[in-house]
């Protein structure tokens, strides 16, 4: 199933604005929480783009293009807003997993989204604009000498699939696997998002399934993040957005867990 | 028909005298062949450093490393050269030896910026682009060059400064962009009879409201002080190190405005003074 077809389907409430591609014929108008974007044509070969935050105009562009303007709006790595400082997110647990010896657990988080407005007409994603839906934080993973810049996300840890704050957070099933001899305690999760997307469906997000392998090292214990070796949780009526291009990584979290 | 007999060796002569040394244009042209050698050598050399170290070390680093490779050949080939024409260099290193010492007292501060300019090449303390402060010049601003001999800075007003090497070496040096994140540090006083815990919780909050004041380090706010006019509290915020100037002005500003809008007091420096009973209130008698 393509995202054009999910997103004609609109099989979820009409209530809501949806994730998706759109033709801009002559106007149109979508609402994301705070922000409302408003898209019309000025001109045979010219577009305006407008973002409003709580009715105030925040953005606004103007778009040449010599055929009808396509636009995605899709979830994006939440690494934009206010401004780039750094390609990784922490999924902070509100509650620690404490993982048995040579034990495994698949678990549901959150992780923060942002929404990207991409023309996507000219045969390659160029981003138009991208914001938030609600506050961001910011951490460090680490020390500040030899640290990471993360986007910082509290979220609890479900056993079923939870249901995600609509254009704040998307949902990421996590296979925890401890490969040690020793009871662990999880409390974050930290990976780099640059470049990765989401599926969408309506209005909701999914990200690509991640496994988390504990293990010992030299004098410590570190954990591999990496996308999931086991097919992607994301069902047939999940479409992968178009926003980014996937990417795969492996990350190890050695300045603890 | 008599037969002209021309004496090549009249005009080029089997053999010449170099630098003390008896030398045939064969072995001249031996000479040449090995500087040529290590000149070609001197450039492929250079040209394997760059491809498979060069990528792997800083822009000032390499352009040192390139420039002492490649001239280190090329003196190394050229003495080969001359020593294979059987030029004794005995006189000639004494001579240098003394002229080195006679030009390095002469360029003592030069070879002293030199040196430094190699040392911090090692210790790097700076790169191009590091906003830093030489401390003991009192001088700020961003690092656009650092040459064998000298540091030079765009100083945050724009201007331009040039700083001899072996100073920038010696002196205390703060680089703002070492760490990923600095710290923002100011001080609020409240009056005494206002309610601490309230005004530390409307400080949280405004801290909390701003993406850039990082969540972990957690800030710290705390009373620092009882003092004579004011309960002085710290704030203490940690933001991205590119943002600390701008975070700095916010932070200070929405402080003061949340603190205004809750109604709490400010004050300026005051002192309360005590009559005795015995003594006349000069207010009430006036």
């Amino acid at each position: 199933m393509t995202l054009k077809d999910s997103v004609a389907k609109k099989e979820v409430s009409e209530e809501f604005d949806l994730f998706g591609e759109y033709t801009i014929e002559q106007k149109l108008d979508k609402r994301y929480g705070d922000e409302k974007l408003l898209m019309f044509k000025t001109g045979p070969n010219m577009y305006g783009y407008q973002r409003f935050h709580k009715e105030q105009l925040t953005v606004e562009k103007v778009i040449a293009s010599d055929k009808t303007l396509k636009l995605g709006i899709f979830p994006v790595a939440p690494i934009h807003t206010p401004e780039r400082v750094g390609d990784y997110v922490m999924l902070k647990l509100i509650t620690p997993l404490v993982l048995e010896p040579q034990s495994r657990v698949v678990a549901y988080l959150t992780m923060p989204v942002e929404i990207g407005v991409v023309r996507s007409d000219t045969g390659e994603v160029n981003m138009i604009d991208v914001f938030s839906v609600g506050l961001q934080y910011y951490a460090i993973y680490g020390t500040p000498e030899n640290g990471l810049l993360c986007r910082y996300h509290l979220t609890r840890i479900s056993a079923e699939m939870p249901k995600a704050a609509m254009y704040q957070e998307a949902v990421v099933k996590v296979h925890f696997m401890n490969n040690t001899r020793k009871v662990m305690t999880v409390n974050r999760v930290v990976l780099p998002v640059a470049g990765t997307n989401f599926y969408v469906r309506g209005a909701e997000a999914y990200y690509n399934d991640l496994d988390m392998v504990l293990s010992d090292r030299l004098s410590s214990t570190v954990a591999g993040v990496r996308f999931s070796s086991v097919k992607s949780g994301a069902s047939s009526e999940w479409a992968l957005s178009e926003a980014l291009l996937k990417q795969q990584f492996k990350f190890i979290m050695e300045w603890g867990l | 028909m008599g037969t002209v007999v021309v004496d090549f060796t009249s005009i080029f002569p089997s053999k010449f005298e170099f630098l003390g040394a008896e030398i045939t244009p064969l072995e001249i042209l031996i000479s040449i062949a090995i500087f040529a050698i290590g000149v070609i050598l001197a450039r492929v050399l250079r040209m394997t450093v760059l491809r498979y170290v060069g990528i792997h070390l800083p822009e000032e680093t390499r352009r040192a490393v390139n420039r002492v490779v490649y001239w280190g050949i090329i003196v190394l080939a050229g003495l080969a050269a001359l020593s294979n024409q059987g030029v004794d260099f005995t006189g000639a290193l004494l001579g240098a030896g003394i002229f080195a010492i006679i030009i390095g007292f002469a360029t003592q501060s030069l070879v002293a910026n030199l040196i430094s300019g190699l040392f911090m090449q090692i210790d790097k303390p700076m790169k191009i682009g590091d906003p830093v402060e030489i401390v003991d010049s009192n001088v700020a601003g961003v690092v656009t060059e650092v040459t064998a001999f000298s540091t030079r800075l765009r100083m945050f007003d724009g201007t331009y400064a040039r700083l001899p090497n072996e100073k920038v070496f010696t002196s205390q040096i703060r680089n703002f962009s070492k760490n990923i994140a600095r710290r923002v540090e100011f001080q609020v006083g409240i009056g005494y009879k206002e309610d601490v815990a309230q005004a530390i919780a409307i400080i949280n909050k405004t801290l909390y409201e701003l993406p850039m004041v990082l969540v972990e380090p957690a800030p710290n706010v705390f009373v620092d002080t009882l003092a004579e006019s004011s309960v002085n509290i710290n704030v203490f915020a940690w933001v991205p190190w590119q943002h600390w100037f701008l975070m700095r002005q916010q932070l200070v500003e929405r402080v003061k405005k949340q603190l205004d809008t809750v109604g709490v007091e400010l004050p300026y420096p005051q002192r309360v003074i005590w009559f005795a009973e015995t003594a006349k209130n000069p207010l009430k008698n006036a």
